[in-house]
């Protein structure tokens, strides 16, 4: 059995990329309704991450970059960030990266078509677990813009599923 | 919406508050006595060291050896120490750092995990190499200078020496403690030095760091600093005189903090000339190790060893790093008129980017800090090129950028690597000679340092691409989940979000200061004599927030309130705008205005269809049905009115007859602060006739109510638009709220769908039209 607790990292004092947090923003749009996604990260972490998942090398803004970047990115997300609306699970397409002027993050585009759930969005349900297979301290926050609502949402390692409510 | 009032009414609405009723002083504005420490004579009220100020002495004598075979450090080294407190001391702390990575460390056991079902293989290996790894120190001896040994206790990463005859103020205690540990491999265990071992050669790039038991400081802040290392706060150490011999492998190249005293016994003599050309140039580097002699030095391994002897003077630690792969790289910076050496050592993987641009970063460092800080009087700075890590130690860094295998490197590493070693560099300022301490606030050195990071990168190169330092790169942080958010004074092991914390918010929040609230040259003259009133002394918060008032005669406590003790963010909002004009009272003028107001209000549409259905009415037809009501036009002036407006003019005075005359615009507008950070009120006005103002109102504009507020502005022209914050100087984070009309912004989503391409890779991009050239 491996003991959890004694467990320390090291990484604290300015590495290359010194703690490990994303931000997401989810957008509903009413007038197209959609949920545009808008996810920044550390280009470190997601190069790492999906080596890490799929032993391959993305290089991401060189120009060596994998031709199928995009898929690799994409299929990850697919499965370490879920989002649901009343219960059912919802598919979202790529949109488009483009790396921050700081050249350390990079954020990524995606979008959910057509689910207005004929206006009756009752619940919507989060499940968020990017780059916890890497980073025992990772966090993962999430900003949603539902029509005049918003909310300000923490995931972590103890809490990576999250459902919210909303009353009419 | 045009309203008129009359003059009497609008001095009396200046400002409007709605004051809640409280039983405490919870204003924004409430000075910090509560807050700060009480001045005494050891620590003025200006921020400045008292007249009783005293700091303690550690001087240090060290012979340290490396086994490169097992990857151990034996050392053995004198202390002297010297009290120059008024204290009586019975007992010193010694800082066993390394004890961090002893089996069952307080540092292990204390930091909180957990395990999922979906680890990388990777994190589990990880994980049982910490565990299994003993890195903690092992006492051989702690003897006085004759050899008798002393009586001492260690507790996790502290060690308490107990002395015979108490120590008083004036008096130095020396004593010698042998000693080892095993060096920790960095890239399975991690840790700010150990080795990185490179499996194709057989060849490890040692950087050694925290290898010997080093002093606790003793001050009258903390009595003695010793607050255990649990990994994250780092250091807090006294100044003192270094001399180190370091033993290693005789094909090795050792750099280190302080000046090299026995170059000939250690260096070839082309080096050694090569080090003297390098001393005289100010322009390029000098390659004092090259690329092939280093590859040469890589194919075999000496059994015999060499002793580097190193001497440094005033410093508050010491580093070294060695190697038989290291190029070797300086030259000579003018400081004032005096020559320091900027060093740089990296590995052949390092290059092409080393060679290019470590030195001349680490020279360029040299030249900003010091024209904002003091002068750099140690005699050298050395990069060392380590991968993955970023550190800090006096006159020596080790720093991260690593190019690929075949030498090609993208942007992001090549500006992180400049980022990196400029940071690193700064550091010798901030902690090590602006001495703080680091194991209670990381801000005061990572902050101040990254902030000046980020000048030193703007005159590197126009616009750098600084991660920190513009307020909106700390947005995304600053709106974020007030859960994770904690004030940036905060104790270093509890921050939340930790480069946010006590690198981005500080340096952002100086950066504000600077532009913003004090104006460049108040604030650099202020950071200057903070710099130089604590320049080889130990200030705490207290004395930065008070020098930078004391030295620029503006009020800060609202500012390090807002900004250090709490974790508000900045949300004013533009609530409404409304538009007044005087009425003149005379006729001639403001008849006209009336009919027009009247004519251009919407009619009833019933109205507007009778205009044209109608085609003439009885009074239309028949004039005799027309009398003085029909035709009589209440707009129409007549010479009674002009009477009546003249008699009014003789009744006022001058100036409000001038007032009168103006024809000014009045604009009322309400604010409203909602995220809770008090900052200046910056407004954009276009006006009607194209014309753009920028208008500045101070932060104090809240003191009366910090939540909402009007303010009025007297304009000659009409406006079309108000933008608050037009140059993204405050860090709001809703910039939907601060436009009138009301305006939102698009989302970077939006923006990014707008695109018609998406050119995520320049270097690809450039790469493709170069090869479409070549084919046609």
């Amino acid at each position: 059995m491996i003991n959890p607790l004694i467990y320390l990292v090291f990484t604290f004092f300015l590495p290359s990329h010194d703690f490990h947090i994303t931000h997401t923003s989810l957008n509903y749009n009413s007038d197209s309704e959609s949920i545009e996604i808008t996810m920044k990260v550390a280009i470190e972490d997601l190069e790492r991450s999906l080596e890490v998942n799929t032993s391959k090398k993305l290089r991401i803004g060189t120009t060596k970059e994998n031709k199928s970047s995009h898929k690799i990115i994409s299929n990850y997300f697919d499965n370490h960030l879920k989002v649901l609306t009343n219960d059912k699970p919802l598919q979202f397409q790529w949109v488009g990266k483009e790396i921050d002027d700081n050249l350390h993050d990079i954020y990524l585009y995606f979008e959910i078509l057509n689910c207005n759930e004929n206006g009756e969005i009752k619940t919507l349900t989060l499940k968020n677990t990017i780059f916890l297979e890497i980073e025992i301290n990772q966090t993962n926050i999430v900003l949603i813009e539902f029509k005049d609502s918003k909310f300000n949402l923490t995931f972590t390692k103890d809490q990576d599923i999250q459902k919210l409510q909303f009353y009419e | 919406m045009l309203r008129k009032f009359n003059l009497i009414t609008i001095f009396l609405c200046l400002i409007t508050f709605v004051n809640a009723q409280e039983n405490l002083n919870n204003s924004k504005f409430k000075q910090l006595y509560e807050e700060l420490p009480t001045p005494n004579v050891y620590r003025t009220a200006s921020g400045a060291p008292g007249h009783e100020y005293y700091q303690q002495k550690a001087d240090y004598e060290i012979n340290v050896e490396l086994d490169e075979e097992n990857n151990i450090i034996n050392g053995n080294e004198t202390i002297i120490y010297t009290n120059n407190s008024p204290d009586i001391l019975n007992y010193l702390w010694i800082q066993l750092d390394q004890n961090v990575r002893a089996k069952g460390s307080h540092g292990q056991l204390t930091t909180t995990n957990n395990m999922n079902n979906k680890m990388s293989f990777g994190s589990i290996k990880r994980m049982h190499d910490r565990m299994n790894f003993d890195g903690g120190f092992k006492l051989e001896k702690v003897t006085d200078l004759y050899g008798k040994e002393l009586l001492y206790k260690i507790n996790e990463t502290m060690m308490r020496i107990d002395l015979q005859k108490p120590l008083k103020r004036g008096q130095s205690f020396s004593f010698k403690i042998k000693y080892s540990y095993n060096l920790n491999d960095r890239m399975k265990i991690g840790g700010r030095s150990g080795y990185e071992y490179f499996k194709e050669e057989e060849n490890s790039i040692y950087t050694i760091a925290q290898f010997f038991p080093r002093m606790a400081v003793y001050n009258e802040v903390e009595g003695w600093q010793n607050k255990q290392f649990l990994g994250r706060g780092e250091f807090t150490l006294p100044f003192g005189d270094y001399k180190v011999s370091i033993t290693v492998p005789a094909d090795h190249i050792v750099a280190a903090t302080g000046e090299l005293k026995n170059p000939s016994s250690v260096l070839s003599k082309k080096q050694i000339e090569r080090l003297e050309k390098a001393k005289n140039n100010y322009t390029d580097p000098v390659i004092i190790v090259t690329q092939e002699e280093a590859e040469e030095n890589e194919k075999t391994k000496s059994e015999s060893k060499k002793t580097w002897i190193f001497e440094a003077e005033n410093v508050r630690d010491f580093g070294w790093a060695s190697s038989r792969k290291f190029i070797w790289d300086g030259m000579a910076v003018d400081i004032s008129g005096k020559n320091v050496m900027a060093y740089s050592y990296y590995p052949k993987e390092g290059n092409p980017l080393w060679e290019q641009y470590s030195t001349r970063v680490v020279a360029h460092s040299l030249k900003i800090y010091s024209k904002y800080t003091i002068d750099y009087i140690y005699p050298q700075a050395t990069s060392v090129h380590a991968k993955s890590i970023g550190m800090e130690y006096p006159m020596i860094c080790f720093n991260f950028g690593r190019p690929e295998k075949d030498g090609s490197y993208s942007k992001r590493t090549k500006y992180g690597m400049i980022g990196v070693i400029i940071h690193e560099v700064g550091h010798n300022f901030f902690p090590m000679i602006i001495n703080s301490d680091e194991r209670q606030w990381t801000w005061m050195d990572e902050g101040l340092n990254t902030f000046l990071q980020y000048l030193t990168e703007q005159e590197f190169e126009r616009n750098y691409p600084s991660r920190r330092g513009p307020p909106s790169n700390i947005i995304e942080y600053m709106k974020g989940d007030k859960s994770g958010i904690v004030p940036i004074m905060t104790n270093s092991e509890s921050i939340l979000q930790f480069g946010n914390n006590a690198y981005g918010k500080p340096a952002t929040a100086l950066n504000i200061l600077r532009e913003t609230i004090m104006g460049r040259e108040l604030f650099d003259y202020s950071f200057k004599t903070y710099s130089k009133r604590w320049a080889f002394k130990h200030p705490t918060p207290a004395d930065f927030f008070r020098t930078m008032e004391d030295a620029s005669a503006v009020d800060l406590d609202w500012f390090w309130r807002g900004w250090f003790y709490t974790n508000d963010h900045v949300d004013i909002s533009i609530d409404k705008v409304n538009w007044f004009k005087i009425n003149t009272g005379n006729p001639d003028v403001e008849n006209p205005i009336s009919k027009e107001k009247v004519e251009n209000e919407n009619t009833y549409i019933g109205n507007t269809r009778n205009k044209s259905s109608i085609n003439k009415t009885v009074t239309e037809y028949n004039d005799n049905a027309i009398d003085f009501y029909t035709t009589y036009d209440p707009f129409q002036t007549n010479i009674l009115d002009r009477e009546d407006y003249s008699k009014y003019l003789k009744n006022i005075n001058k100036e409000d007859e001038e007032i009168l005359k103006s024809n000014k615009n009045y604009y009322e507008i309400q604010f409203s602060n909602i995220g809770g950070l008090v900052m200046p009120i910056i407004l954009e006005f276009k006006y009607t006739d194209g014309t753009n103002e920028t208008i500045r109102i101070p932060a104090e504009i809240w003191k009366r109510n910090s939540k909402q507020i009007k303010k009025i502005f007297i304009l000659n022209k009409q406006l079309s638009r108000v933008k608050l914050d037009p140059f993204l100087e405050t860090a709001d984070v809703n910039m939907d709220n601060n436009y009138w009309p009301t305006k939102s912004e698009p989302t970077r989503f939006q923006l990014f769908k707008q695109k018609k391409d998406n050119r995520d890779n320049p270097m690809q991009r450039d790469i493709k039209a170069k090869e479409r050239i070549e084919n046609n």
